[in-house]
Parts: structure tokens; C-alpha cells; sequence
């Protein structure tokens, strides 16, 4: 048996892995179970395209995926996060030529470039020890290859270049303002990035930079801020806009007829706007259309909101004359409106999936008769019984989603994004030692990676190689007792 | 009578009900400084593991306490079966 020291020690420790686990586990684990799937792979009634939501597990890895804005506007106060964020296509690689104005700062500050990829959301910025010296900090992780820039930080304007030679899915940019700028980003820029900034001072206050841009070279992506702003920016008027376009209904929807198209206005998420005004659905056309139809609708309608941007989807209501089931389509339109009454049409007329030919769970009882045909009635009584309609499921999500904004939910989000950020903001970066000799400029470094053990003249080892091996030869050791410990507390 | 729309409904009556009594922030601790804190505290974090994350496995260090973490819930969670077991069988705690 291990001694009583030992086992005291165990003991503390798992006590810390459990109130670790408490904190880092329980919390996303309740939050997962808020957002609602959208994958509806077992009930074929209806499917629902591209529907997706302000509020996520983990917005910090979809959230871009949810936007493609042209324009963002910061709430005039207090300080938010101003966010614009455009979703393209992936380049493998690319030169950014960024810009920051800085007003003078009595301080140093703090600099974050993120990059995004399917899966990641990862930390490969830089740190900026003090605006007012060359000082700074560039780290790589999680396989960009490459990502410099050059110039030097100083209040007013400043660029650097970042040649970024890493696959990037998509890119946004974040800065906070107080004077409220505005951030015009090129929506015809088809290409993507993975670019976030974040910037705020050693007091993790985000009301010292004013304004950044970023500028495309050679044709990549790009951005162009106003100068910065001092104005307050009003909330935008919304009365009489008007909704016009075309709906047209695809030949593959040959089971039915649709009747009613719906616009659904979704409010900023929390993170952007300080409200949560609540979803707001606008009936813009009636009427009946069946496949290879089509039909203009223009209604005009007044909006009342209390917040600057919305973002608008499409859904419309068809009847599917074989199941007798009313279904719902979803056409997300995938961007922002702002200061303007008019709301644009759909890129393309509403998109529906194809649907199933049959209904799951539901088979036709015309080919039974006596006893067979009262089984197979009976089995399609139960059936209908027993699965909700379409209706019942998107009016469930709704609501669901609706929780997801409120208090715990969003706090718990809040916590899972934030533990999410944690973990996968973990680098390995080589440590960079340097020693500046007094009352001299004279500096000396010590490149760790060029450090290596020979052994038996034909193997290398690094430090970093032999240290990270003694530390994992004592991971799995201590582990290792801890098993023992634990099997025999067990057994 | 679809009995899952009943069953939907009722559920979907107890959300809104829900929905409208949550608020979505809380007064004297909002969820805006909630963020803020978290970005700092998320940093602060990120150096220090970081500074270390070079010399030591941290992946296999965090894999290893999810093992243990796992290992603690699910002895837990047996133990808590058990003396359901046991006070339904009327064998005492």
C-alpha cells in the first residue's frame, strides 16, 4: 500500500481534477444540451436549410460562419466589441498589410491577430509589450507556417505586413471603440481569411485604439475603415421598408403548393448589441405557387427596432398534398442590413432541399387487407401519434434558441466559449531569452532549438525534446501511482 | 390528436414562460463585464500555461487529468446507483 502521505496527496489532487472538472465540464456539458440540432436526419417531414442562430455552443468557432456582414456600426454607448466578419472561400495563402491609429497612450498595450480554420480557433498573434519601443512578440501555433509583419508601433497610423502562408477558412476583424467608428469591408472580395484582432491595454480595457484597418495587397482581402470617428451614430430608422423580389418554386418541390413567405428579422447577438430584442416575423407575400411557379411580391412595412442591424432570413410555408403535412423552408440569407429602408431581395429564390418521398415510419396499408390491414392501421395511428409535426419542431427550436440568451444560458456560453478559448489557445512556443547588458544597448539570446544532446554520435536530441521526455516519462508515472491508488481504492 | 404536438406543446408553453421571466443579464454583474473578465482572465491564463507549455506535454497532462477526472465521476456516479439500490431494497444506506 502507498503511505499515508502519499495517498493524502492523491487525495487533494483528485479533489482539484474534480472541482476542475466541475468548472471546465459540468458547465458545457448543460450547455451543450441547450442549442437545438439542426440536423433532422431521422424526421424527413421537412428539412430546414442553412438555419442558423445568433447564439451557439461555441460562437467563437461558428460565429462566422453565421455572418457575412458588409457593415458593422458600435452602439454608441457604452463600449462594445465592434465586429465586422465576411465568410468566403479558402486561399492557402496571402499578404495582409495591416493599419492601426493609435491615440497616444500613457501605457503598453496588448495585440492579438487569431486565425480561423474549420475546426480551430487558435492564438498565432502577436504581443506588443509597449507602443513606445520596437518590442514585441510574435508566436505561431497550431500550423501557420508563417505569419511576420514589420514597422514599427507607434501612436497615429501604423502598418505591418503579414504574410500569412497558412489554409484559412474565413477572417474577422474586432476592435472596440468608444467613438463608435464605422469598418466598410469589400463584399464583392470573394477569398476568405482567418483573421481576428483584438485590441486592449495592459488593464484589458479596449477604449485605448481607435480605429484599424486592414488592406489588401495584390488582390486579397481587404478592409477600409473611415478615419476615426467621433460621431455618435443614431439608431437606423426601419419605418416603411420595403421587402420586393421573386419567389420561385423549384421544380423539385412537385408534391405540394406553397402559400406564405415570411421574413424573419434576428436582432445583433449580445456580443455585439447590449439588447436582445426578441425575433420578429413579417409576412411579405401570400398566395399559392406550385413547382416552376413563380411570382413578384413587393410589401412595404414599418419596422420598429431598437437596434441598428438585423439580419434577415427567408421562410416559407408549403403544403405537401401526399403527407398532408405542412413544411417550412428556411433561406438564410447570410447578411446584415443596415442604415437603409429597403431590404434586398433573396439572392435566388428560396432554396428547398430535396425532400423525401416518403415518410419515415410510414408505409401504405392499400396492399393489406383483413387482419394485415388493421395491424398496418393501427401501426400508422400510432405512428402519426407519435412523431410532431413540422410546425411543432420549428416553433421548439425557436423558443429553445430563445433560452439560449438569457440568463444562465448566455453566462454559461460564455464560460464554455471562454473555457474552449482556453484549450485550444495552448502554444508551444519556443521561449525566447534574451539579456540586455547594463548600461549598454549590447543584448545577448539563447536559441533553444539550436541546444542538442549527441548521443552515440548519430543521434540528435533537442533540449526541448529531452526536457518534454523527462516531463512525459513523469506524467505517466505519477499517473501511472495515481491508477494504482484509484484501483485500489476501487477494489 | 397528434399526442407529440401535445406533448410539444405543453413543453414549448413551459420555455415561454421560462424565457419571459429570464432575464438575459444580470444587473449588478452583466454579461458584458462577465466577457471582459473572462478576456482577461483567459489571458492571463494563456501566458502562464503557455510559458511552460514548451518543456512541458501539456496535451498529455491535460489527457491525463481527463482520464482521472472521468475516472472520479464514474466511480461517482456508482457509488450513488449503489445506495439508490441499496434504499430501494430496503438494505439501508
Amino acid at each position: 500500500m502507498l503511505p499515508k502521505k502519499l495517498k493524502k496527496i492523491f487525495l487533494i489532487l483528485g479533489t482539484l481534477f474534480l472541482a476542475f472538472f466541475l468548472f471546465s465540464y459540468a458547465f458545457p456539458v448543460f450547455a451543450l444540451s441547450i442549442p437545438f440540432s439542426d440536423n433532422f436526419e431521422n424526421y424527413e417531414i421537412g428539412q430546414l436549410h442553412n438555419q442558423y442562430n445568433w447564439t451557439e455552443t461555441y460562437p467563437d468557432r461558428f460565429r462566422v460562419k453565421q455572418f457575412e456582414s458588409k457593415e458593422v456600426e458600435c452602439s454608441t454607448a457604452p463600449a462594445l466589441n465592434c465586429e465586422a466578419k465576411k465568410k468566403g472561400e479558402q486561399i492557402e495563402s496571402g499578404s495582409w498589410q495591416l493599419e492601426f491609429y493609435l491615440p497616444p497612450l500613457s501605457s503598453g498595450g496588448y495585440f492579438q491577430v487569431y486565425y480561423i480554420d474549420d475546426s480551430n480557433f487558435g492564438w498565432i498573434g502577436w504581443r506588443v509589450q509597449d507602443f513606445g519601443r520596437d518590442d514585441y512578440y510574435v508566436s505561431c501555433q497550431r500550423g501557420c507556417s508563417g505569419i511576420y509583419f514589420e514597422g514599427k508601433i507607434n501612436t497615429g497610423w501604423n502598418t505591418f505586413l503579414i504574410v500569412w502562408d497558412k489554409t484559412i477558412k474565413k477572417w474577422f476583424f474586432k476592435l472596440n471603440d468608444e467613438s463608435s467608428p464605422t469598418f466598410d469591408l469589400d463584399e464583392t472580395f470573394p477569398y476568405i481569411s482567418g483573421l481576428k484582432i483584438e485590441a486592449f491595454d495592459l488593464n484589458w480595457r479596449f477604449d485605448n485604439i481607435s480605429s484599424g484597418k486592414i488592406t489588401g495587397i495584390g488582390g486579397l482581402p481587404f478592409v477600409f475603415p473611415d478615419e476615426p470617428a467621433t460621431d455618435t451614430i443614431s439608431l437606423v430608422d426601419f419605418a416603411s421598408t420595403t421587402f420586393s423580389g421573386t419567389l420561385k418554386i423549384p421544380d423539385i418541390y412537385d408534391e405540394g403548393y406553397c402559400y406564405e413567405l415570411n421574413a424573419v428579422l434576428s436582432p445583433p447577438p449580445t456580443w455585439l448589441w447590449e439588447k436582445q430584442p426578441s425575433i420578429q416575423t413579417i409576412p411579405i407575400w401570400q398566395g399559392e405557387l406550385e413547382a416552376n411557379e413563380e411570382d413578384a411580391y413587393s410589401t412595404t412595412t414599418e419596422i420598429t427596432l431598437d437596434y441598428p442591424l438585423l439580419k434577415v432570413d427567408y421562410k416559407i410555408f408549403c403544403h405537401n398534398t401526399t403527407t398532408e403535412q405542412i413544411e417550412t423552408f428556411f433561406q438564410d440569407v447570410n447578411s446584415w442590413v443596415e442604415s437603409t429602408t429597403t431590404i434586398p431581395s433573396p439572392p435566388l429564390a428560396p432554396y428547398i432541399t430535396e425532400l423525401p418521398t416518403t415518410t419515415p415510419y410510414l408505409i401504405s396499408c392499400d396492399e393489406y387487407t383483413g387482419l394485415d390491414w388493421l395491424v398496418c392501421k393501427i401501426h400508422e395511428l400510432l405512428v402519426g401519434a407519435f412523431i410532431p409535426s413540422a410546425q411543432k419542431i420549428t416553433n421548439l427550436k425557436q423558443k429553445v434558441d430563445e433560452i439560449g440568451s438569457k440568463f444562465p444560458s448566455n453566462y454559461i456560453n460564455t464560460t464554455n466559449n471562454f473555457i474552449y478559448d482556453v484549450y485550444n489557445g495552448l502554444s508551444e512556443t519556443q521561449p525566447n531569452l534574451v539579456i540586455t547588458a547594463p548600461f549598454s544597448n549590447a543584448t545577448s539570446s539563447v536559441d533553444f532549438s539550436l541546444l542538442t544532446l549527441n548521443l552515440g554520435g548519430s543521434l540528435n536530441i533537442s533540449l526541448q525534446q529531452l526536457i518534454r521526455g523527462f516531463f512525459t516519462i513523469l506524467a505517466l508515472f505519477g499517473f501511472g501511482f495515481w491508477l494504482l491508488e484509484f484501483l485500489g481504492s476501487i477494489l | 390528436m397528434n399526442i407529440a404536438d401535445g406533448f410539444l406543446d405543453i413543453f414549448i408553453w413551459f420555455v415561454q414562460i421560462l424565457t419571459s421571466k429570464l432575464p438575459t443579464s444580470i444587473s449588478f454583474f452583466t454579461i458584458e463585464t462577465y466577457q471582459n473578465l473572462l478576456a482577461g482572465i483567459k489571458t492571463f491564463l494563456l501566458a502562464i500555461v503557455n510559458s511552460v507549455a514548451w518543456f512541458l506535454p501539456m496535451s498529455l497532462i491535460l489527457t491525463l487529468f481527463k482520464v482521472m477526472i472521468f475516472s472520479y465521476l464514474s466511480l461517482f456516479g456508482f457509488k450513488i446507483v449503489k445506495f439508490a439500490l441499496n434504499l430501494l431494497r430496503g438494505a439501508g444506506a
